[in-house]
């Protein structure tokens, strides 16, 4: 307290005070600055740390597998059956698959959500185990790029008739053929923990295999491992997953990264890694209504640790390799006394091998958030208002009379409860519309409101209605900033706990908002920039767009790190002259891309409980558009010149 | 419309309120009973339902270890209706004796009997505590009832309803120490003050013995409802301070921290009395503000008492080093932030009990900020008084 007390005294002596006052604004940017540094910096040499396996009971790879050439014949013989019943009703590939799962001795159930999609289960109790807990394995029927899963439900069934011989099982092994790894899966793992009578204890872990090939052999593997709202598996179980498929003699990638890129261990391929990790982060669970759920979106919420394996490539090791990971992985999990809760449940991978750990990487959301609270107290000390520039900061500047202050906090209450409301029924809505009926209106919503958006965003440079100028203007409209500005940096702040990903990607594009001055109506014209810039609805566009056209980091990535110019122009003719921009099947089908992303933010909470879309509407909107409110008030003098105009 | 009408309108309105919300959306009790912030297994709506159907039922309530309410409470509950109507009633009971205290104190500045009512009637906190149905309303009534007849001079009153108030929760008995000194102040006579504690004394001992009686003369709820406080028995996590301790250390230092706890939730009654004699509803109020972190099981609702409080105390606003609008700020953010952590820790299973007791440890410190920032305002403006120096003049006090 002395050390403050001697600080406090310095900055009145020297008259600190209103100058540090009005340097907040470009503290609050520096901070953000310093977020994003921060993120850059993680990859750096000396910033990550080498994986390890953190549970000592989980000795994942050390007992010999048998699932070889022998068993092979039967993944074979299995799929020869797959391939040629691939296209019937899901009725009789039940009855194909149930008829199979009784002959090896798994109890096989159906299970049909109120929405008719089905999913066949099969439970085997194991005979050492105490019937508590269970081991999940998933073979959707479609896989997450909406191929067949051939090779994966083979591989399943080989691998179920094989686990039945073992002995050594003390967790029960549930099997799942769903109709695909999004919805139906979903629904089934909501059932299992709610209604569903026949049930195999609590599950602890749960592998879901996509192989679509009809081929015998796969070059790497790509781990999926992120689920809705920030939950991620425990960090031993993807260490185990990689340990396991290194040992087999598999690469493995990470958020599609393609396999020129798995040998690489540099700065730009990890932060790559890195940023696509984010973003999945942030964006998972907002899923099309068909296609795209790799079945961890599906376990989230349940404190089910889940990986999913996906067989990349035709050629190299034989699918029985892929078999004996998992099989390693389940023995791993099986190994395990209690439940997962050593290691991390909070990290950022940079390869399969190295992690960011959360104490290393929230201090950059921290710093972005906290630019928030720093420009919200900058505003809130009269530095947005244009007028206030050369007055000096002082304690009768900072005033604000009671009805200006409760005209403030009504303005931002009801903008925030009027955007709390339209995004909830816009939420009820896309639950009473189907998407499927309804494409044209939901095309017509979501390109309405970014059009909408962009054009109010301009309304500061068209207005011309003049206010009479007083000092009660300007003071509600500094509260309402202010207060609008305070509350975004709560939520962010609240939301870094639960969803680090999510808060920082809001926080960097909502960033332009901390730029938001006000004045007479004149001096509002860069507003417009920044309230472009810092709309929801824009960003929507760009990541459904970014979406639709496989935007891929790696390109980009490649292109800076090898700089070549017969590089750029290959890349360019390809990627932009090569592409058919008039084409109207194209245009329409990139347009449909944001589209698909709001239907998947709108129903987000339904489906998955993904929290991405209220986070929106109840944080980022509200306070967006408390920002164009204010950028249309015309504030012509300053907070504190009451007397002069009276 | 005069000041007084206007006080009753909005004190309606709150009632109002407090009585719509559970009448348009009746979940909202279980899930504020379920959340960590409005509920312990002392107070809880849900306990206090499973007496009432246990009672209903013939089954001795007092047999187990659910129920830790007092026998006369949960006789009266099982017999009550409409309990929408009768904890916004309780509630709305509460902000008028507020604003009734307000009327009576001797401040020179003070707020408006209608500021009162409007902060009381639409505080947020007072609303989810009533909504809430946590039995701690009617703890949090009766002390106000303490307070309010102490400050009217009505000392039998004040007795009376601190003996019930006493019975209703165990740590009230530390008002006696306030009471008592008010009582000596006001009438400077010892033999008062022995006649008072007689008082208080015999009505204990008579809302006991009805008890002891209604129990079926069995004893057991006085270790339910008091012993299994002050043992900190049911070891659940909760804003407060000790559930940590309890979980974390080995076993047989449990008794060290017991005592330990219970010794500091008691140690600053005395001094706050003697140090504040000519002013006994601050020194009674910040150990209101005191226990909140310092007791068993605080609550949300127990939070509510101290700073709805808050606003009587306007006359040592300006010494404040941080306003109470900041205060209340970060009291309601901390608020917020505690079921997220709470949320990570027991649904997610990706934090664990660190985090919530890291939060909750902010909580307390915020709380132990505000205490000591009004305590310091306090001193400094009995100072200015006593010196006879307007307040408004700069002069720098320091803590010695």
């Amino acid at each position: 307290m002395a050390l403050l007390e001697t600080i406090q005294r310095k900055i009145n002596k020297y008259g600190l005070l209103p100058k540090l006052v009005r340097s907040l604004p470009k503290i609050s940017t520096l901070l953000t600055l310093l977020g994003v540094l921060w993120i850059l910096m993680l990859p750096l040499d000396g910033q990550f740390r080498t994986t390890y396996i953190s549970e000592n009971a989980l000795m994942p790879s050390q007992a010999y597998s048998f699932f070889r050439e022998s068993e092979w014949n039967f993944v074979r013989g299995y799929r020869d059956q797959i391939i040629e019943h691939i296209d019937d009703p899901m009725e009789d590939r039940h009855e194909m698959l149930s008829s199979w799962m009784k002959t090896i001795g798994y109890k096989t159930f159906e299970y049909e959500s109120h929405n008719g999609s089905r999913t066949t289960y099969g439970i085997y109790h194991v005979p050492k185990g105490d019937d508590t807990e269970a081991m999940v394995i998933v073979a959707p029927w479609t896989t997450s790029d909406g191929e067949k899963n051939i090779g994966g439900l083979a591989l399943t069934m080989g691998l179920i008739r094989y686990f039945h011989r073992l002995s050594i099982w003390s967790k029960n092994i549930i099997v799942v053929f769903p109709e695909d790894g999004q919805d139906t899966l979903r629904n089934w793992v909501d059932a299992y923990h709610t209604t569903l009578d026949e049930t195999g204890g609590s599950m602890e872990s749960a592998i879901v295999i996509e192989y679509p090939s009809e081929s015998d052999e796969l070059d790497y593997v790509e781990v999926n491992y992120v689920g809705v709202n920030g939950q991620l598996p425990n960090l031993d179980l993807v260490n185990c997953a990689v340990m396991i498929s290194e040992h087999e003699g598999f690469k493995v990638s990470l958020h599609n990264t393609p396999k020129g890129q798995l040998w690489a261990n540099d700065y730009p391929s990890r932060l790559t890694t890195l940023l696509k990790g984010l973003y999945a982060m942030a964006t998972a669970g907002l899923l099309p209504e068909t296609g795209g759920g790799n079945g961890c979106e599906a376990f989230s919420g349940w404190n089910v640790q889940t990986l999913t394996f996906k067989a990349k490539g035709t050629e190299g090791r034989d699918i029985t390799t892929l078999g004996r990971v998992i099989e390693a992985c389940f023995r791993a999990v099986n190994n395990l006394l209690e439940k997962f809760h050593q290691s991390f449940f909070f990290y950022l991978l940079l390869t399969p091998n190295h992690f960011v750990s959360i104490g290393n990487y929230l201090p950059a959301a921290v710093l972005t958030a906290a630019s928030f609270v720093i420009s919200s107290l900058s505003a809130l000390l009269t530095n947005n208002n244009v007028n206030n520039k050369h007055i000096n900061f002082n304690d009768a500047a900072v005033r604000v009379d009671t009805l200006p202050l409760i005209n403030g906090l009504l303005l931002f209450a009801t903008v925030t409860v009027g955007s709390i409301f339209c995004g909830t029924m816009l939420m009820w809505f896309s639950s009473t519309v189907s998407f499927a009926d309804n494409n044209k209106l939901y095309t017509m919503l979501t390109w309405g409101l970014i059009l909408t958006t962009t054009t109010v965003s301009t309304l500061p440079l068209v207005l011309r209605y003049k206010l009479q100028p007083s000092a009660a203007i300007s003071q509600t409209v500094r509260i309402a900033n202010g207060c609008s500005l305070f509350y975004l940096a709560f939520a962010l702040v609240s939301l870094l706990v639960l969803d680090f990903s999510l808060s920082l990607l809001i926080s960097l594009a909502a960033f332009p908002l901390t730029f938001i001055r006000y004045g007479a109506l004149s001096q509002n014209r860069k507003n417009s920039i920044w309230l472009i810039l810092s709309s929801p609805f824009l960003w929507l566009a760009i990541v459904g767009v970014a979406h639709k056209l496989e935007f891929q980091l790696d390109i980009v990535r490649n292109l800076i790190q090898y700089f070549s110019l017969p590089l750029l122009k290959h890349e360019l003719q390809t990627k932009i002259f090569d592409t058919d921009w008039l084409n109207p099947t194209f245009l329409q089908d990139v347009l449909q891309g944001p589209v698909e992303i709001f239907y998947g933010l709108l129903t987000g909470y339904r489906r998955f409980q993904t929290w991405t879309w209220m986070v929106i509407s109840f944080a980022w909107l509200p306070v967006w558009i408390m920002s164009l409110i204010i950028t249309c008030i015309d504030v012509q003098i300053g907070d504190s010149e009451k007397k002069k105009v009276n | 419309m005069n000041m007084v009408d206007s006080t009753y309108t909005i004190l309606t309105t709150g009632f109002i309120i407090r009585l719509v919300v559970p009448a348009l959306y009746p979940q909202i009790t279980s899930i504020l009973d379920k959340s960590v912030l409005f509920s312990t297994p002392i107070s809880s709506f849900r306990s206090l339902q499973e007496g009432i159907f246990l009672l209903t039922n013939n089954i001795d309530p007092y047999n187990g270890e659910v129920v830790h309410f007092p026998p006369l409470l949960l006789a009266l509950f099982s017999k009550l209706t409409h309990l929408n109507v009768v904890f916004a009633a309780l509630d709305t009971l509460i902000g008028f004796f507020l604003v009734q205290i307000n009327k009576n104190t001797k401040y020179s500045t003070k707020f408006s009997s209608r500021v009162v009512a409007i902060f009381y009637a639409f505080n947020p906190l007072a609303i989810l505590s009533t909504l809430s149905k946590s039995t701690t309303v009617i703890n949090n009534l009766s002390l106000i009832l303490v307070f309010h007849f102490t400050l009217q001079n009505k000392f039998k009153a004040s007795i009376v309803s601190l003996a019930v108030s006493t019975y209703l929760a165990y740590y009230n008995w530390y008002f006696v120490v306030p009471l008592m000194f008010s009582i000596y102040q006001s009438t400077r006579l010892q033999q008062a003050v022995v006649r008072s504690i007689i008082l208080y004394i015999a009505s204990i001992s008579a809302l006991l013995y009805s008890s002891y009686i209604l129990t079926n003369n069995s004893l057991r709820f006085l270790y339910l409802n008091y012993a299994s406080v002050v043992l900190f028995k049911k070891i659940v996590p909760n804003i407060g301070l000790w559930w940590y301790f309890f979980t974390e250390i080995f076993d047989f230092f449990s008794s060290f921290y017991l005592s330990v706890f219970n010794i500091y939730s008691f140690i600053f009654v005395v001094p706050l009395a003697t140090r504040f004699r000519n002013d006994l509803l601050f020194a009674s109020w910040i150990l209101a503000g005191f226990m909140n972190f310092a007791k068993a099981y605080p609550t949300v609702t127990d939070l509510n008492l101290f700073y709805s409080m808050l606003i009587i105390f306007k006359v040592y606003y300006k010494k404040l080093k941080f306003s109470p609008f900041l205060s209340y700020l970060g009291v309601i953010l901390i608020l917020t932030l505690l079921p997220i952590f709470y949320y990570v820790w027991m649904s997610l299973n990706s934090g664990n009990a660190n985090f919530f007791y890291a939060i909750g440890l902010v909580l307390s410190i915020l709380q132990t900020i505000i205490v000591s920032d009004f305590l310091w305002s306090k001193i400094q403006t009995e100072y200015f008084e006593s010196k006879n120096i307007n307040i408004d003049t700069i002069v720098k006090l320091t803590q010695i």
